[in-house]
């Protein structure tokens, strides 16, 4: 049985007057069941600046499927950063060492996530946990 | 002020091979922030705006969905996390949780929350950094 978790911790010993600690775990599932997600994709690409590159891409398949997307700027110049977008709207930016973790939404097939490199050549991996996908001939 | 944030991923029934990694980074945070608190998010995004379109910093939202529509009802309702101006970023279901780097878009832009077919109750936090967009 597939059973992947993902888990976050936020904490800060000095943005409040006292200590910070959240955490929480989540099991990814399939949409609408308990049923666990069996389809990974995961790569690195160098990206060159000037262009919004197509990270993952929607598919009609992917459309009220369940599909989590993780991104990390490996960049180490802390100068460095990227632009996440979703279609053509720019939705945040990663600096050298950011990571975001998402439940993407794949509300039409437009709906790829993009990422584009500014000040120079930005190093990114990335993976997606997700359903739906099949194979073709 | 420093903000640690960690994601931790793990597998190791799904394949042969155990999926087992994990992340950290250090940010440098200040106000405005917003220290974890709830919203009963309903059906129209834009009754839920949790970040302010003049909030033009690169910000750390996090957000959980509950399970609940009132902290105590149990829900299967998802909400949808969009920009304001009803554009569509991810949809959280019952247990699932968000954390991501929104920046301001110029300032044009905020962050909704919106239920989809009944009231979603969720959690929710966000740090600001100190670059401006």
């Amino acid at each position: 049985m597939a059973t992947t978790t993902a888990a976050i911790t936020i904490s800060s010993a000095d943005l409040l007057t006292d200590p910070l600690s959240l955490s929480t775990t989540s099991t990814l599932y399939k949409a609408g069941t308990s049923t666990g997600l069996e389809q990974v994709k995961m790569g690195k690409q160098k990206l060159a600046t000037g262009t919004n590159f197509k990270l993952l891409l929607a598919t009609t398949a992917g459309a009220n499927s369940a599909s989590k997307a993780y991104i990390i700027n490996k960049s180490t110049d802390a100068t460095y950063y990227i632009t996440v977008s979703v279609s053509t709207q720019v939705i945040g930016k990663l600096y050298a060492g950011d990571w975001m973790f998402i439940p993407w939404e794949q509300a039409a097939t437009s709906q790829d996530l993009y990422a584009r490199a500014y000040v120079g050549e930005n190093t990114v991996e990335w993976a997606s946990f997700h359903e739906g996908e099949t194979l073709t001939s | 002020m420093a903000l640690i944030p960690t994601l931790t991923i793990k597998d190791a029934t799904t394949f042969s091979d155990e999926i087992n990694f994990s992340v950290t980074d250090s940010l440098t945070v200040k106000a405005p922030s917003s220290s974890l608190t709830t919203i009963i998010a309903d059906t129209t995004g834009a009754n839920n705006i949790i970040v302010a379109a003049n909030a033009d910093k690169q910000t750390w939202l996090f957000v959980r969905h509950t399970g609940t529509s009132d902290g105590t009802s149990t829900t299967s309702a998802h909400c949808d996390i969009e920009l304001t101006g009803d554009v569509a970023v991810g949809t959280l279901k019952s247990g699932e949780w968000f954390f991501f780097p929104f920046c301001g878009n110029g300032g044009s832009t905020g962050v909704q929350l919106q239920a989809v077919g009944s009231a979603v109750q969720l959690e929710y936090a966000y740090w600001s950094d100190n670059t401006a967009q």
